[in-house]
């Protein structure tokens, strides 16, 4: 018989973390294209950081900074009387800090493709920044936001790495589906193992297939409309 | 009555430009590349000068030396891009509305007229892949009007239609002018644009303003050669 927590926590944590990721994400890219200032560069590769690191590497920074000792750690602990380290909420961060890289990169890449004369011409009808990003620059960037959130939710979903460092492996608290497989394999419970791995796959499967079909569909209307 | 006099550094040379327009047709008239793009984006807010003044009437857009920059969204003034920019997941109708902040009926009453004006009362509904280059030019020129600007500018309006559309909205944007009683201000590099459509006509050379050339003359001849 099958443990379900880990797959709903992963479940869980995986849409909790693709809510940070899509606000920071969008307002990182959003503010990277916006402005031009010195450091540009440096948190341009400060934001990618997180895909090319090994996630272990992600996960040990993530620990100095909310263990006990860790800046992060010690205001909880000090003004909330409450913990990160090793609850679900260490998981939501290091699925967050994980899956960033992919939000930021696909977000960029949309809102570079959005035309500026576009908003350009939303600015001279009278519209606010606000009005220009949300009745014109998100409309129009959409398929590349729709993209890298799917793509997003897989990763935070599939994180392994950095939740053993920040989160461990309590099972019933912190226990997701990743690391019920390695522990269910390490154990030598390979039906255990399998079944999660198909659960996994079918979950992931199913987003990134259902993100082909639409960007495919998306592209025929468009061409249909002479957008490309 | 519209007055520019700006400087502004550019890759390959320096716009200076000092001109006034009253409610007429003033037409920015020079080869590509000549500036006249960023004097129209200069007056509408898109882009900032390096020094100078925009004033219309008492109202300072702009002002160097008194670090004023109104942003573009209070200047209230109309542009109509090269290529329209009419917003492509929008249909024909929340294009033109989209400048209007509260439809009273007064603004009703204006985009009825324009509609009819414009002849695109049929098109309300569609959406812009749907259109012709005149139909686009048309909405486009509707969508600037109805947010009643003060001064209105035109990117190469006509530059992407053939020659008998051209003719047509050459009229009707004379047409629009005259009801509008506003100042147009028209960027072409088509000498034969320029004397037909402009009351007052601006030549431009590497960002400065010049004498009616025996170049352009030459322009026009050689055009003609070729047609």
């Amino acid at each position: 018989m099958i443990e379900w927590q880990p797959i709903i926590l992963s479940v869980k944590v995986a849409l909790m973390s693709l809510i940070f990721v899509a606000i920071l994400g969008i307002a990182c890219a959003y503010a990277m294209r916006r402005w031009e200032f010195g450091a540009k560069a440096l948190f341009e590769a400060l934001f990618t950081l997180p895909l090319v690191l090994p996630p272990v590497v992600t996960g040990f920074l993530l620990l100095l900074l909310i263990g006990k000792r860790g800046p992060l750690g010690w205001i909880f602990s000090e003004y909330f009387h409450t913990k990160i380290i090793f609850t679900p909420y260490a998981a939501i961060l290091a699925g967050t800090v994980v899956a960033f890289p992919l939000m930021y990169q696909s977000t960029k890449a949309a809102f570079q493709g959005v035309d500026c004369q576009f908003e350009d011409a939303a600015r001279t009808l009278g519209a606010s920044e606000w009005r220009v990003f949300w009745t014109v620059t998100m409309p129009l960037a959409w398929p590349g936001l729709v993209a890298g959130l799917v793509l997003s939710f897989a990763r935070a979903l599939g994180e392994f790495g950095a939740t053993i460092m920040v989160a461990g492996n309590i099972p019933g608290k912190t226990q997701t589906l990743p690391l019920a497989i390695y522990f269910a394999a390490e154990s030598n419970d390979l039906g255990t193992a399998g079944l999660y791995v198909v659960i996994i796959s079918v979950i992931t499967f199913t987003a990134v297939y259902w993100l082909n079909v639409w960007t495919k569909n998306r592209v025929k209307v468009s061409v249909y409309r002479g957008m490309f | 009555m519209l007055t520019v006099d700006i400087i502004k550094t550019l890759p390959d040379f320096r716009l200076q430009l000092n001109f006034t327009v009253a409610n007429s047709i003033l037409v920015l008239l020079g080869p590509s590349g000549c500036g006249k793009t960023t004097t129209l984006r200069c007056i509408a807010g898109l882009t900032c000068p390096d020094d100078g003044t925009i004033t219309f009437g008492k109202e300072i857009f702009y002002s160097g030396s008194n670090q004023i920059f109104v942003a573009p969204k209070d200047r209230n003034i109309g542009y109509m891009f090269q290529d329209y920019a009419l917003f492509p997941h929008m249909n024909v109708n929340n294009n033109i509305w989209y400048g209007v902040k509260q439809k009273t009926v007064e603004i009703k009453q204006s985009y009825d007229k324009l509609v009819e004006l414009l002849k695109i009362g049929h098109l309300a509904n569609r959406a812009i892949h749907q259109l012709s280059g005149g139909e686009k030019q048309r909405v486009a020129l509707a969508r600037a009007l109805i947010a009643q600007p003060k001064i209105l500018l035109l990117d190469e309006p006509l530059s992407a239609l053939d020659c008998d559309t051209r003719l047509e909205l050459r009229s009707e944007l004379k047409k629009m002018q005259a009801i509008s009683k506003i100042p147009f201000i028209l960027v072409t590099h088509d000498l034969e644009e320029a004397r037909s459509m402009g009351d007052q006509v601006l030549f431009i050379e590497r960002g400065l303003q010049v004498p009616p050339s025996a170049r352009w003359k030459e322009c026009l001849c050689g055009r003609e050669k070729l047609g």
